[in-house]
């Protein structure tokens, strides 16, 4: 055998063995979690995408809602049987979201889904939830106008971070508001219902643009701001775009004091990115930041950082993605089965827990969930302060009311009821009511 | 001493591979009624991308012609099949906003279905319509590049940029395209007949392909490919081959593209880019290009393993697939299908001498 056919061969050895390895290939690299026996787990999916364009952001979600799984089974899992994690991939691309969340269900048979974090991704797999009678947990604050009985939504919604808002800046800091945003469907709705609320409490908006998403040069757009002269910069920039905007902001030479941001979308992730000195003064709505002052908070941040590393952050989002787990523990046990339609209409709604930011509680109407709103001000930590918050928490309503007076959802009414559970596989799931 | 030399042609279908392909495709028609759902809905997609893969092929393996934007022409079958299915289900569903056009129009601001729309209505029409549109446009293409003599890396970036064009123009005509959300939430059509007919379409495009380059136009066509000058000196109107290959194959990838978008119920603005495009370049290389079993081969190889690693190593998936591009490209230069073929013949020559 000569060199050349040697490496040859080799070479075709190797790829065999690398094949044959690969169907049950030693978990090395995925962190392990305690597998028990087929059937002595309950399986939970989690589909959050570890790469693409919104990993970073979706990758500390996966990471909260593990951690929250890992609680769970130190603390005696639920029903006597510890949460298996099943985790996917969704690689940022819609299509691998639907085609995933069918994986999940069908084939894993999971119990619900922990996932999602863009509009597009959410829209991608509820009729594949609503199909399959399956439930989502869906962390994200977003623009709300959906009722899906598939769905459970414990993120933000626009008349939680906006109705306190929107008049709070015009009390304390001027009437005249310059809107800039993503060009979606997220920034489309919030301005409308900003100049909706600017119009009711005597603002003035002076300005609505939109930039393409992942839009990272914004010097012609600040050249008109500044000849504007706004008193608020209200931003939905998401993503890269936001980091972008507020250096350039800074750097053209407008700090908080000229003109302030403010701004339903930034968090402590963000103001890390760009560096705390660009974000200094500027306002964002919320209703969880780190800075917050409970011992629930305290005990969040510190395992989170113990788990994923002391530079971590936490922000509103993660703190979603990690009281929706605990919730879904709750509302297993309290359902006492892993039925799809024991959760949608026993565990879920109504469900309360104490989660960092405050206790909160998912609409037994409208599956979203009760919150308590907070205006911070970011500080040269990249933290924020709470200038402002709420002494009760808020009802979500994903109908605004100033937009569509008299509309919600009702998944209470028993005529409703009786007709999504004659009829769960109609795509009647979605739908809306008086 | 003179040998017999005879030119030893391969049959157009060889027995072996004809009874291999029965046999595979009454695996797959017959798999719904046996198999996983979720494997059956994994199994319509990826004969969608393997028509798609095909189509490459017959532009790069087989003429040279490397398109790094052939997701265009799936893109638009896609987008005209997807958007009469949705203008149909949002007349009889309303959506969340209770309307009767599609959402994405009412958040556009639209209240009304615009004019030009209107015909979508027709599904027929539409798909008809998306496929017709797609052909043109190649050929308008084709005209424009090949008859001006752009090649290689020419066309390449010409059709990379091409690709690009279309994701943007999706991206910013939200109001008419559903823009970064893509199309979704229009009905279920992953039903048994939709997969047969993918199938069908799938066996006929094959059988298209192989009798295209397996003829005497096949032979210019590959002759074009190794040396298009030489080519041109014998007579042949290298341009005009190159068009009309152009067009079959952009007419394969709308075709599929429509089928694609029936089949897995949303689409977005990443079925017309750049890096499906590319995807589908991939799927050839590593199947094998020049042949036409190899798009098969490496679409459901690739996307199998994409979809089944993905799955069982979350966090190091893409390593692992770009490990195997790249072992695949160092030691299997023809992919799969050219490297056992050479294989074969090598071995017949061994054991006849």
């Amino acid at each position: 055998m000569n060199r050349r056919k040697f490496l040859k061969n080799s070479a075709v050895a190797a790829g065999t063995a690398a094949a044959a390895t690969i169907t049950d290939f030693p978990y090395f690299f995925v962190k392990r979690y305690a597998h028990a026996a087929e059937g002595d787990t309950i399986k939970v999916g989690i589909l959050h995408s570890l790469s693409g364009t919104i990993a970073i952001i979706e990758r500390s979600l996966h990471n909260a809602e593990l951690l929250a799984i890992d609680e769970i089974n130190a603390a005696g899992g639920v029903m006597g049987k510890m949460i298996e994690p099943v985790i996917e991939d969704p690689q940022s691309l819609v299509q691998v979201f639907a085609e995933k969340a069918k994986k999940l269900i069908l084939e894993d048979k999971v119990v619900a889904v922990l996932g999602c974090y863009t509009s597009a991704s959410r829209q991608s797999v509820l009729p594949v939830f609503e199909q399959h009678n399956n439930v989502l947990l869906y962390p994200t604050l977003y623009e709300a106008q959906e009722c899906s009985k598939n769905c459970f939504y414990t993120g933000c919604v626009p008349n939680q971070q906006l109705d306190d808002f929107v008049p709070w800046l015009i009390e304390n800091v001027g009437p005249k508001f310059y809107m800039i945003g993503s060009n979606y469907i997220y920034p489309k709705e919030t301005n409308r219902e900003v100049k909706a609320l600017l119009k009711a409490h005597g603002g003035e908006d002076v300005g609505e643009e939109y930039a393409p998403l992942g839009h990272t040069e914004f010097s012609t757009n600040i050249n008109k701001i500044a000849s504007k002269r706004p008193d608020v910069v209200f931003s939905d920039l998401v993503g890269d775009s936001v980091v972008a905007f507020y250096k350039q902001f800074r750097q053209f030479g407008i700090t908080a004091d000229d003109i302030i941001i403010g701004t339903p979308i930034t968090t402590e992730q963000e103001t890390a990115a760009m560096g705390p000195e660009n974000a200094l003064g500027h306002l964002t709505s919320f209703n969880y930041f780190q800075s917050v002052d409970t011992p629930e908070n305290k005990k969040f941040v510190e395992s989170y950082k113990a788990k994923f590393g002391k530079n971590e952050v936490t922000n509103a989002v993660m703190e979603a993605a990690y009281f929706q787990t605990h919730m879904l523990a709750q509302a297993l046990e309290k359902a006492g089965s892993t039925e799809a339609d024991a959760l949608i209409y026993e565990g879920l709604p109504g469900q309360e827990y104490m989660a960092p930011g405050g206790k909160v509680k998912i609409d037994e109407k409208n599956h979203h969930t009760w919150l308590w709103p907070k205006i911070g001000r970011a500080n040269e930590t990249g933290q924020f302060d709470i200038v402002w918050q709420r002494d009760d928490w808020v009802r979500p309503d994903p109908w605004v009311d100033l937009l569509y007076p008299n509309k919600d959802c009702d998944f209470t009414n028993p005529s409703v009821l009786e007709r999504l559970k004659s009829d769960s596989k109609d795509r009647s799931g979605t739908f809306e009511l008086s | 001493m003179v040998q017999n030399r005879q030119v030893y042609k391969a049959p157009m279908f060889p027995l072996w591979a004809v009874i291999a392909a029965v046999g595979i495709v009454l695996a797959i028609a017959t798999y719904p009624f046996y198999g996983a759902a979720y494997v059956t809905s994994l199994l319509g997609k990826f004969l969608c991308f393997s028509i798609f893969a095909l189509s490459i092929d017959l532009i790069w393996g087989f003429t040279g012609i490397l398109s790094l934007g052939q997701g265009v022409y799936f893109g638009i079958g896609a987008y005209f099949t997807a958007l009469s299915l949705k203008i149909n289900y949002a007349a009889v569903n309303p959506t969340r906003y209770g309307g009767t056009i599609p959402d994405f129009m009412e958040w556009n601001g639209l209240t009304e279905l615009p004019g030009f729309m209107v015909p979508l209505q027709n599904l027929p029409f539409a798909i008809i319509a998306g496929l017709f549109f797609a052909t043109l446009l190649a050929f308008i293409f084709g005209v424009i590049t090949f008859k001006r003599h752009i090649y290689g890396v020419y066309c390449a970036v010409i059709t990379l940029a091409e690709s690009l064009i279309l994701q943007e123009a999706i991206i910013e005509y939200q109001a008419y395209t559903g823009g970064f959300n893509g199309i979704t939430d229009y009905g279920t059509h992953a039903q048994i007949n939709v997969l047969w007919l993918i199938l069908v379409v799938t066996i006929i495009f094959f059988i298209i392909g192989r009798i295209l380059t397996h003829s005497r136009i096949g032979t210019i066509l590959k002759s074009i490919r190794d040396n298009d000058t030489r080519a041109e000196f014998m007579g042949y109107n290298v341009a005009n081959y190159r068009i009309f290959v152009f067009c079959v194959s952009s007419f394969m990838a709308a075709t599929a593209g429509a089928m694609y978008a029936a089949w897995n119920g949303i689409i977005s603005f990443l079925d017309a880019g750049p890096v499906f495009s590319i995807e589908g370049v991939i799927w050839t290389a590593v199947g094998g290009r020049g042949t036409i079993i190899g798009p098969f081969i490496g679409a459901f190889l690739v996307k199998g393993s994409e979809y089944f690693l993905s799955g069982k190593l979350a966090w190091t998936w893409q390593l692992i697939m770009g490990a195997l591009f790249i072992f695949v490209v160092l030691v299997m230069r023809d992919g799969i299908v050219g490297t056992i073929g050479k294989w074969w013949s090598a071995r017949k020559k061994r054991i006849s001498n």
